[in-house]
């Protein structure tokens, strides 16, 4: 009775984790460059009763074994990084990435990945996140610039009073084998693991990396809709496995009251 | 003691790996690629049971992700793994640190010339399996059958070893793979809550037959010894 029982509560155990998925992925419907994660589960380990193929007391040969599964288990919750939708702001320091890079910045002087483009300046005039966090290739706009303008290939271009334009340099992007490894640190921002590999950079526009889109924001890629209805799946399988619990629970109580 | 007892234990025993069957369906109702079992019984009451994996095709559902794919017909996706070859029908995959397609233990996914590594953006897996990466066609996704598919056997984690010999496994020609898309498990809700309630009640009936020989026992030992 025992590994029936164990085995819904792995289920349990299971969608609970989805719903705790799901949950982060709805509160982050508004974050921009935010990008939805998804749990994936396996079955776990089979006990084998009988053996298919193993031969039997008279001879023959059993046709069709006996196996008893353990239960589910997570292996992933891991990031789709697939499109946001664009928002337009037409705020010069917004910029949006089409395509698979990663802008890098650096944060508590290690390095992460970010998609989110809602960049700022701070006091010394650098480009930085919301949080304060440095882009890479460090910028620094000269003081008295009017206007400041990226193009697709992130070359910036600042403009002074006069209109005269002085080019400060071109923004990478960055790409990874397998960016569904990266490790999530929060406040949008990604960190490579061994998982994911290396970040590869590249210009913006050429290189596979995508091209940068100055003053539009990536929004969330979270459906709503799909999320609900993940959500209502999550929370079905999670009662019908504790009804399994409680029918375990009550076929016990039935083992124990045989003898009375 | 009645012999009939011993019978009906054999078949609570019976019952309760039925439910232990169900309880894992049950618990896998979100796995991808998950194939259910089935208990059935050679003859009511009886250990002589026999377990079957249900290999109807899963509901397949969207999911947008580029190496998400599923299998619309029939067959398994061969995987290589620490322990040899195996196969599986969970096509979530993803690429491993050093862009090879691997599924989420991190196994390498097998093509026609063995393990297909993407170095490219764009990853696009065309209706045959065709893995095409910027354009360009890297290989083609093994897909397998088995003359006994009864002789498959559940790993865990998602995986299938084949325990018969390796002349029954064939490559499948007209298969239907889906880029974007994930196989859901084929576990019906409705089904296995039923084969719970009437495992349930089958467990329960085997109870009250043990009480009831109990009492016919009781009447025998206690009195028909009585002198009036």
């Amino acid at each position: 009775m025992l590994r029936g029982l164990w085995s819904a509560a792995s289920g349990m155990a299971a969608q609970k984790l989805t719903i705790d998925v799901i949950a982060n992925n709805l509160a982050n419907v508004n974050t921009a460059g935010f990008k939805k994660s998804r749990t994936d589960f396996q079955d776990m380990m089979y006990q084998t009763i009988s053996e298919a193929g193993a031969t039997t007391e008279t001879g023959g040969q059993i046709p069709v074994g006996i196996q008893v599964g353990m239960g589910t288990m997570p292996v992933g919750v891991h990031k789709v990084f697939g499109q946001g939708d664009f928002e337009e702001t037409k705020n010069e320091l917004d910029l949006a990435i089409e395509g698979k890079g990663f802008f890098k910045v650096i944060s508590n002087e290690e390095e992460a990945y970010s998609r989110a483009g809602n960049f700022k300046l701070d006091a010394d005039r650098n480009i930085v996140t919301p949080n304060g966090d440095k882009l890479q290739p460090e910028m620094t706009i000269p003081e008295n610039t009017v206007s400041i303008s990226i193009d697709g290939n992130g070359t910036v271009t600042t403009f002074d009073p006069e209109g005269t334009g002085t080019s400060l340099g071109a923004i990478e992007l960055y790409t990874f084998p397998n960016p569904a490894g990266l490790f999530s640190q929060g406040h949008n921002l990604y960190r490579a693991t061994d998982g994911s590999g290396e970040g590869v950079s590249g210009t913006p526009g050429s290189d596979g990396v995508g091209t940068i889109i100055q003053g539009f924001v990536e929004v969330s890629n979270v459906d709503v809709v799909k999320e609900m209805v993940s959500m209502i799946m999550a929370q079905r399988a999670y009662e019908i496995n504790s009804k399994a619990i409680k029918t375990a629970d009550s076929m016990m109580q039935i083992v124990n009251n045989i003898s009375r | 003691m009645i012999s009939g007892s011993y019978n009906l234990i054999d078949g609570s025993l019976t019952q309760q790996l039925k439910f232990e069957t169900v309880a894992n369906n049950m618990a896998n109702m979100n796995t991808n690629g998950f194939k259910k079992n089935i208990i059935s019984f050679n003859e009511a009451l009886k250990m002589n049971s026999i377990s079957k994996i249900d290999f109807t095709q899963g509901p397949v559902r969207y999911t947008g992700n580029e190496l998400d794919v599923a299998l619309d017909s029939k067959g398994f996706f061969k995987i290589q793994t620490a322990n040899g070859i195996r196969y599986t029908r969970d096509g979530a995959f993803k690429l491993d640190e050093t862009g090879t397609l691997a599924t989420w233990n991190g196994d390498s996914v097998l093509g026609q010339n063995g393990p297909i590594t993407i170095d490219g953006s764009k990853v696009s897996i065309g209706g045959d399996g065709q893995v095409q990466v910027d354009g360009e066609s890297v290989d083609r996704l093994m897909v397998v059958d088995f003359e006994s598919p009864q002789l498959l056997k559940k790993e865990g984690g998602s995986c299938y070893s084949y325990t018969g010999e390796e002349n029954e496994i064939s490559t499948v020609e007209d298969v239907r793979v889906q880029q974007n898309y994930l196989e859901s498990s084929n576990v019906n809700s409705t089904e296995e809550m039923i084969k719970m309630i009437e495992t349930y009640r089958a467990f329960e009936s085997v109870q009250k037959a043990i009480q009831s020989i109990d009492k016919v026992t009781d009447k025998i030992v206690n009195d028909y010894g009585l002198v009036p």
